[in-house]
Formats: C-alpha cells, structure tokens, sequence
C-alpha cells in the first residue's frame, strides 16, 4: 500500500537527493555472464545457467543503435535471465561503442564478417539466431547472405525495419532533398551519440517535460525509481553508430528502400531475403513508435520460408523486451516458438541443411 | 482520489493535445525541409568555426581533437588488419 501524501514527499525528497548525489545509480546487466569471444568491438557473451535443456543454444544479435543491457535490465526485468531460466542457451553478440576505427564499417563488416565469425564461435551445430531491432537486419542479412553455409535453424527478428519508407519522422528527414548522411556524420567519421540520442528524442517532443514528473511520480519508492531510472537511463544511453554503414542505410534502406523489396546489394553480389528458408518468427509492435508495425510487418512474406509466421503484439519498441508486458505476454510468447522449432530430431542439422536446399 | 493525482492529470490534459499536435507539424513535409536547412546551415557554422580552431592550432603544430582520434583510429585499424593477416596463416 502506498504511504500517505506527506510521507510521500518525504520519501521523494530522500530519493531525490540520493540520486542527485548519484548514490543510487541502478545497477544494470546482472545476470552472470563469460565473455567467451570477442573481435574488434563485437562481444559474444554466453549467460551461466545450471540448465541448458533446450539443446539448440539461442544467439541474440543486439543493435548497432543502442546499448544491450536493455534486454537484461535488472534481474526481475531481464529477458536474457528470463530465457536463460527457461532451459535456452543464451547467448548475447553486442558491441563496444563505435570509434573511429569503426567509421568505415559497413554492413558487410558486421553481416559477412562479425555475426558470421560469433556464430562459429559459439561453436554450435546449430541455434536460434534472433536479432533485436538493427540487430535483427543483421541477423537478417547474415541468414540470407550464409544461408548454405551458417548453421542457423531458426531465425527470429525483433521489430525489425524493413519498409523503412513506413518508418516516419526519423527515415523521411533522409529523403533525397533534405538531410544526407553526411550532414550528419562528424569529423571522425561516426554519427555521434548526441545526434542519436537528439533524433530519438525527436520522435517524442514533449518527452523532456513528461519523464522528470514521471519520476517524480516513481520517486517516493526508491525500487520504482531506480525501475525509472534503469529503462529511462537506457532510452537516453546512446551510442555513435558508424558512417560508413550509415551511408549505406541512408541510401540503400531508406532512400532506396531496397529491403521492402526483399535483396539489396551486399558485398559485391546481391542478398536476397527469400534466400532465408529457416523457420522465421517476425515479431512486430503496435505502439511503436521507432519501428512502426508498418515497417516491419513485410518481412513475413519476404523470406522464403515455408514456415514463416508473425506475432503482432500491442506494446511497444522498449515494452517488447522490457516491463511487464514482455514478461507477460512477449518472452513466454517467444520462447514457446522458440521452444517448438528447437525439439531435437534426429538429424537436425540435416534435416535445417535440407530446408536451405 | 490521491491529491498528487490532480496536478499530474492537468498537466497531462494539456500535454497530450500539444504532444499530439507537435508531432503532427514535424510530420509535414514544410516542418522537415525547414528543420533539414536550418541543420544544414547550423553545421556549415560549426563546421567553419572548426576550420578556423584548426588553423589556430595548426599555425602552433598542434593537431585538433578529431586529427588525433582518426589519427589513433588508422593505427588501430591497421593493428586490427594485421591482427587478421596473422589470424588467416
């Protein structure tokens, strides 16, 4: 039961100050981990779990546009934890801040070159690659530019883009006319985390006036607040993103929309998403206001799998991986798929070699 | 009814319409030319203010900030190259 008014002002004023004084930063990104791979700035974690009975081990590509520890906020708010807990291998291919060195990435560095190598690393014969958001075009890309050769037996994107014409505010300032990529990438060659950080506030004007009253409002319970300050320290914790694969983004997904289409030009040759045969899970948000259902609804009719199903759920951008609604209605939806399409049968690397067929 | 509630649902009363009504206007081709010119214009700002630090610096020998990070971003390119060159023997 909540305190009364007066004690709540007193608790909010206690709270305040403590976090004022940065004394109760929260502490994120809990669950124990191993870093057991890691190349140039992509880390591949493997979450510790005393059971690992779901045998085809789960790898989750996180986006290049944010920070990873969203999906293991806190550890009653953790999708990771809560997949780990479940029997799923989990494991988790992040990646270090963009640097300079990192400008002239490209989609290839990460689709070709980085997802491919975390996949062998871990050393699988097959597994589950599910990718969050940017994450899940990399997942797409890597599915459909390896599709003979990567040992991927199902493939699950997270509100993923893909009619990035669809997408609104963010895509349509990149439209022939207005802003070029290079307007703005800095001199070091990355867009920086400030101008992330500026348009994914665009996207919600009045959200700088609406989150210090909501955490006002959370304040006089130091467990709300720090709930608060975890997600909402997130959605302002950017990271710069590299030129080089923001030029291709800019010019081949949004101007060109190349996606929506189903291929685009990829390391020389052209990748095809119908190339992709593995089961495919597309999981799309009605609120979202980052990557509208409209965006990413496509994909389901654009891979060639012949069991390709979608779950349209209503929640969402951050409320798909994190609070109440994942933890209620998203992960168990996720992992039951998951858990279907991971039954061992016999030959199961056949029988996924043969689907690529 | 929880007294803190009032405030919060005035101002809410007056948020949403204006939140509703301001995403709209940045919605409108007119709004995202005019917000693509005035960057534009900011940067090419910014972007002469930077060539005239530069050459303060310069004048002096002293590299700028971004010179010394592209600077450490090629070597650690390089290392990353070479590291794959030994990694592919």
């Amino acid at each position: 039961m909540a305190p009364s008014f007066f004690k709540r002002q007193a608790l909010r004023t206690r709270n305040g100050l403590a976090h004022l004084a940065g004394l109760e930063r929260p502490v994120v990104a809990r669950t124990p981990r191993d870093l057991v791979w890691q190349r140039e700035t992509a880390r591949l974690w493997r979450y510790r779990s005393d059971d690992r009975s779901i045998h085809v081990p789960l790898l989750i590509v996180h986006s290049l546009v944010s920070k990873s520890y969203i999906l293991d906020l806190q550890p009653e708010n953790s999708m990771i934890r809560s997949l780990a807990g479940e029997g799923f291998d989990v494991y988790l291919l992040d990646w270090e801040p963009a640097g300079p060195a990192d400008a002239e990435n490209t989609l290839e560095t990460y689709a070709a070159g980085l997802v491919p190598s975390a996949i062998e690393a871990t050393g699988a014969d097959e597994l589950t690659l599910m990718g969050y958001c940017f994450g899940g075009n990399l997942a797409l890309l890597t599915a459909a530019a390896g599709a003979d050769d990567l040992p991927i037996r199902n493939l699950v994107a997270l509100t993923t883009p893909c009619d990035f014409h669809a997408i609104g505010f963010l895509a349509d300032m990149f439209r022939p006319g207005r802003l070029d990529a290079d307007d703005v990438i800095d001199e070091t060659g990355l867009v920086p985390a400030a101008v992330m950080d500026a348009a994914f506030q665009s996207i919600k004007p009045t959200d700088q006036l609406v989150q210090p009253l909501n955490l006002w409002e959370q304040l006089w319970s130091s467990q709300r607040a720090e709930n608060f300050l975890a997600l909402n320290g997130w959605t302002r914790d950017q990271v710069p993103f590299p030129g080089a694969t923001f030029r291709q983004t800019v010019e081949l997904l949004v101007r060109d929309n190349r996606l929506a289409g189903g291929e685009l030009p990829f390391a020389g040759g052209t990748v095809r998403l119908k190339d992709i045969k593995r089961p495919f899970l597309n999981i799309y948000c009605e609120q979202d206001t980052i990557v509208p259902a409209p965006s990413a609804a496509p994909l389901t009719g654009l891979v060639g799998s012949r069991d390709a199903s979608e779950l349209r759920l209503e929640t969402g951008h951050v409320g798909l991986v994190a609070g109440r609604y994942a933890d209620e209605v998203a992960r168990p939806a996720i992992a039951d798929w998951i858990r279907r399409h991971s039954k061992e049968t016999r030959g199961n690397r056949h029988t996924a070699r043969a689907a690529a067929a | 009814m929880n007294i803190s509630s009032l405030p919060r649902k005035a101002f809410d009363a007056v948020e949403r319409p204006v939140s509703d009504a301001a995403e709209s206007i940045m919605g409108t081709d007119a709004f995202m030319d005019a917000l693509a010119v005035a960057w534009k214009v900011q940067r090419r700002a910014l972007r002469r203010v930077e060539r005239t630090t530069a050459a303060g610096l310069h004048a002096f020998g002293v590299p700028t900030r971004a010179e010394l990070l592209n600077e450490l971003g090629g070597l650690q390119r390089e290392v990353r190259e070479l590291r794959r060159e030994v990694e592919a023997r």
